[in-house]
């Protein structure tokens, strides 16, 4: 009962917010209403995205650069079945659109978000076994055999594009996939689970030693990362109505990357302010769209020069004020302290 | 309790322990002592489970773990303190200790702070302090509680005095001591032999991946030999 409040306040609130975005965005008054309509989606997906790559990239330590391969994956999947399944999904639902449409949706985003998860595990199971640099060489080419391979599908439209995907995703799905990713990834990250991967994150030696089965965690981290992608995947393919390959190059992965980078890994309020950014900035500098892939790789070196624990990591400035504790700074090493003067904040 | 039947493990092309032979009974502290690169390490991390013995078997109350994966032989009962420390330095001292007890029930880990305060009080006054502020010695006696709130039967420690100030060292030897009279069997591994032959039952010397002498502590501690290549003295 305690746990059913805040699910139907969170479905009642997104409920009244895309009412409130058709009546002043789409139908409303303001000139530019639709455009700001799908920034705002995309922002959505964004955060999506960034959440759950940083449950393996921030959290637990693993750096992954193949997300856009997973939401890929959850894209053409999802809408394949959509445009495949999605009347025999319709036969056996009551015939009220909002009914009908809700149950393709979610039928389609569960296949994306499975297929994803799949995936994952496929690609997790073998490169999280090796510590260092080579799940980010793994994942690299995973997304880029993933693009290969759509390339080649005919049946998804192979390089022309997938046309004819229904739109179904609305500011209330991705609401409820920004909530839901949210709420798992938070969740874990309170759990001993989540404080199991911090410790491997800091040592995986010593958190073997502890008795933590390392790989079967960081496996299940990257899983639940991959189905996120997914979901965002299948809303991102349910609003734009249109994809192609394109979309899911290493670009997207790295753009991915550099969210969680800018807001701080391991921070999930950091990963949604660097989704946002991201996803906003470039709007606001449409008429550099040329120099974007400048400007990104500018903005990352110059974070990791001056703040390389990104905008909401730990330490940082704006971190401190929204999780209003106070740190004392690292004491010199090897220095014997006494323990008075060297009590930190207690922690979050 | 615990018995290395001529184990071998090699790094590629380097041999770092050959037929070693080793033996821990039940409540003893035992010692294992040897130069740099003697394969003291290698050895502890192979009971561990975290190198892949080559040759030969390891018994731990009479059933092989030479092929168990490290969480499994955790889940046995066996506790490492890895070389340097190896603390979370990103969690708080608490929650360092907290994943000690990582298989253990909520009850057991609140009995189990209790007694490592006990053992390390100042353990205590810094518990929300991140443990990466923590100077050497205190993240050794963070490491050792660490390992301790997993309750093991067999503690295996990695050169537990390697770069802290004296005054700590004698801290963590009396509370390795006072671990062991609790009934939990030491095997330390050191490079500081003169502590480690004062603080234990019986010895073995390691030379270049090889047992060469054994025998109790106070024995080979006026051995000639062991005495020129590891006390200094002679």
């Amino acid at each position: 009962m305690k746990r059913l409040v805040p699910i139907l306040a969170t479905l009642a609130g997104l409920a009244l917010l895309q009412w409130a975005a058709t009546a002043l965005l789409l139908d409303g008054p303001i000139r530019q209403g639709p455009y700001y309509y799908q920034i705002l989606l995309l922002a959505g997906i964004n955060v999506i995205l960034a959440v759950s790559l940083n449950l393996t990239n921030g959290v637990a330590g693993q750096f992954s650069i193949g997300h856009a391969g997973f939401f890929a994956v959850g894209a053409y999947v999802a809408a394949s079945v959509s445009v495949y399944g999605g009347p025999a999904i319709a036969g056996i639902l009551p015939n009220i659109p909002l009914v009908r449409d809700s149950g393709i949706l979610i039928a389609a985003t569960s296949a994306g978000a499975l297929a994803a998860a799949i995936a994952g595990w496929l690609v997790g199971m073998p490169s999280l076994r090796l510590r260092g640099d080579y799940l980010a060489i793994v994942t690299l080419g995973f997304g880029e055999i993933i693009r290969v391979l759509i390339l080649n599908i005919d049946a998804v439209g192979g390089a022309r594009g997938f046309t004819g995907i229904p739109r179904l995703a609305n500011l209330f799905w991705v609401g409820l996939g920004v909530a839901a990713s949210l709420a798992v990834v938070r969740n874990i990250t309170r759990s001993s689970h989540g404080r199991a991967l911090l410790a491997i994150r800091s040592d995986e030696i010593a958190a073997q030693a502890m008795g933590i089965n390392v790989t079967r965690l960081k496996v299940t981290a990257f899983v639940v990362s991959a189905a996120f992608a997914g979901v965002a995947g299948s809303l991102f393919a349910h609003f734009a109505m249109f994809l192609h390959p394109n979309t899911f190059t290493f670009v997207k992965s790295f753009e991915i990357v550099i969210m969680i980078a800018l807001g701080g890994l391991g921070s999930l309020a950091g990963a949604v302010l660097g989704a946002v950014t991201l996803t906003v900035l470039p709007e606001l500098f449409r008429g550099f769209a040329d120099y974007r892939m400048v400007i990104y790789a500018l903005a990352l070196i110059l974070i990791m020069i001056y703040r390389p624990q990104g905008m909401l990591g730990a330490g940082g400035f704006l971190g401190r004020i929204v999780r209003m504790r106070w740190k004392k700074p690292v004491a010199k090493k090897g220095a014997e302290t006494k323990s008075a003067d060297n009590i930190g904040g207690p922690s979050a | 309790m615990l018995e290395l039947r001529s184990l071998s493990c090699r790094y590629g092309a380097v041999q770092a322990v050959s037929e070693a032979n080793l033996r821990v009974d039940a409540g003893e502290i035992v010692t294992l002592i040897g130069a740099n690169g003697a394969g003291k390490s290698t050895t502890l991390k192979a009971i561990a489970g975290l190198v892949r013995p080559e040759f030969g078997d390891i018994l731990f109350e009479g059933t092989s773990i030479a092929r168990m994966p490290a969480h499994q032989i955790a889940a046995a009962g066996i506790s490492l303190v890895p070389e340097g420390r190896a603390i979370f330095a990103n969690l708080s001292v608490l929650e360092n200790l907290e994943m000690g007890g990582y298989l253990r029930k909520p009850a057991e880990i609140r009995s189990g702070l209790e007694h490592v305060f006990a053992l390390f009080p100042r353990l205590q006054e810094r518990l929300q302090q991140n443990s990466g502020t923590l100077s050497g010695g205190e993240q050794q006696m963070l490491a050792i509680g660490r390992a301790l709130m997993a309750k093991p039967r067999l503690l295996l420690l990695d050169e537990p005095s390697l770069g802290i100030a004296p005054l700590l060292v004698k801290a963590i030897y009396a509370g390795i001591d006072a671990i062991n009279r609790e009934g939990v069997t030491v095997l330390v591994v050191e490079q500081n032999a003169h502590l480690a032959l004062k603080h234990s039952r019986r010895a073995y010397v390691l030379e270049t991946g090889r047992i060469v002498m054994e025998g109790p502590s106070a024995e080979l501690a006026n051995e000639p030999r062991v005495k020129e290549a590891y006390l200094g003295e002679g």
